[in-house]
């Protein structure tokens, strides 16, 4: 299955031209008149406009890996029908004003030095960072080599509070040891014996 | 004034065969994917069969038979929500999956309803062709796709609609689409969903955020 290829009217309208009809900027010079109306469809509309509610919806999606936030009215097979499944809320927004990805360089007592690559720019640069900036539960993740986002920006909370903030997160993405490889293989081997395959 | 969105998600879309009782707060601790606290703090609204729905500080995960979707607001977590997956596919290297989106979106306000209406008539006129078709025709929804960049099957997906969210306000939407079953129509596996990301994760955040900001300035 493949999403569905919709054709931008512009581009059809300008292929036409050769035919004798309307050429692209005829056109756009057309519509740069002042129109009060009727550009989109309002989804909001006043109380009293009797006008049609637009079915499209933010939950549902063209693509087949478009964003899906269940709504309300979304029925999963199997799930009991009284269930109601909501959009997704969010506890905490942020806005970051600065991204990098940091390479732990060295570990001291009280600080750690790493290497910053900029998320948006590619710049490189060395930095100093506090160890009390680590979170409780990264603190057995700082190590040289280690890998890390740092962040600078705007947290904004439900409540409505917003707080200006530098966070640091570890990576956590599983690395199988040796000893975790040695024994999947003999499992698969033992495995492998007792199917006996010829 | 440049135009700034009120709202900002990333959400990593990926499809194939699931099941959803796999993938609850205490399977992410056990595996190290998420901090112990993240975990004892996550609200999970449903462990079903069918479906399994949690939500962290930073994010949320919805997960069904066929469909896994992790959706954040938080900018300095992208790089760790395509991490969480990431871990979470390399854990289960076997399981069966055939698509991979990640999307992100915004909704934006404008001034003005005559600037709103503007945007509109420029994504789609509507004198002369529509408006001889329809009684007051407007702009629900256009959606405009590109292919894949180095021979990957997939697609690259933009939709513009009116928000639904805010009063003047226009919803986009960037779908970076990769197909991972193969020519005969094959699920693929988890572990070439974890080959995907590596290859194109990071690019493909910063490609949508572009496409989404330059589409944004542009209107």
């Amino acid at each position: 299955m493949s999403s569905t290829q919709i054709h931008s009217p512009r581009a059809d309208i300008s292929s036409q031209s050769e035919n004798g009809s309307k050429t692209l900027e005829a056109f756009t010079n057309e519509v740069e008149k002042p129109i009060a109306s009727g550009g989109f469809v309002d989804l909001n509309p006043e109380p009293g406009d009797t006008r049609p509610v637009a079915t499209v919806s933010h939950a549902e999606s063209h693509a087949i890996t478009g964003p899906m936030t269940l709504s309300q009215s979304r029925r999963v097979p199997g799930l009991p029908r009284e269930i109601a499944l909501q959009p997704q809320e969010y506890e905490l927004r942020f806005l970051a004003e600065q991204l990098w990805e940091g390479t732990v360089s060295t570990v001291l007592p009280e600080e750690f030095t790493a290497r910053l690559i900029d998320s948006r720019s590619g710049e490189e640069d060395e930095a100093t960072l506090p160890t009390s900036d680590v979170s409780e539960e990264d603190l057995s993740l700082l190590a040289p080599g280690a890998e890390f986002y740092f962040s600078i920006g705007y947290q904004y909370s439900r409540s409505g509070n917003i707080q200006r903030c530098a966070r640091i997160r570890f990576k956590r993405i599983p690395r199988f040891n040796a000893d975790e490889i040695l024994d999947a293989h003999a499992r698969a081997s033992a495995r492998a014996k007792r199917v006996n395959f010829e | 004034m440049p135009r700034e969105p009120k709202v900002r998600e990333l959400a990593i879309v990926v499809r194939g065969v699931f099941n959803p009782l796999g993938f609850q707060p205490s399977w992410f601790e056990r595996t190290k994917l998420l901090r112990p606290a993240e975990t004892e703090r996550a609200k999970l609204k449903i462990a079903h069969a069918s479906i399994v729905d949690f939500s962290l500080e930073w994010g949320g995960l919805q997960v069904t038979t066929d469909r896994l979707v992790f959706t954040t607001q938080d900018e300095g977590m992208e790089g760790p929500a395509l991490d969480l997956i990431t871990g979470a596919f390399r854990a289960s290297p076997a399981t069966p999956v055939n698509a991979l989106g990640i999307n992100r979106n915004i909704h934006f306000v404008v001034e003005s309803e005559a600037e709103w209406h503007a945007i509109g008539h420029k994504l789609v006129p509507k004198e002369g062709l529509w408006a001889g078709l329809l009684e007051a025709p407007g702009t629900l929804s256009v959606t405009v796709q590109g292919k894949q960049k180095e021979g990957r099957k997939g697609s690259f997906n933009i939709r513009v609609e009116p928000s639904a969210k805010f009063k003047h306000g226009i919803y986009i939407d960037a779908n970076d689409h990769f197909e991972i079953r193969d020519k005969a129509g094959n699920n693929g596996t988890g572990e070439e969903l974890c080959d995907i990301f590596k290859a194109v994760g990071k690019n493909s955040l910063q490609k949508t955020k572009t496409a989404i900001d330059t589409l944004m300035e542009k209107l």
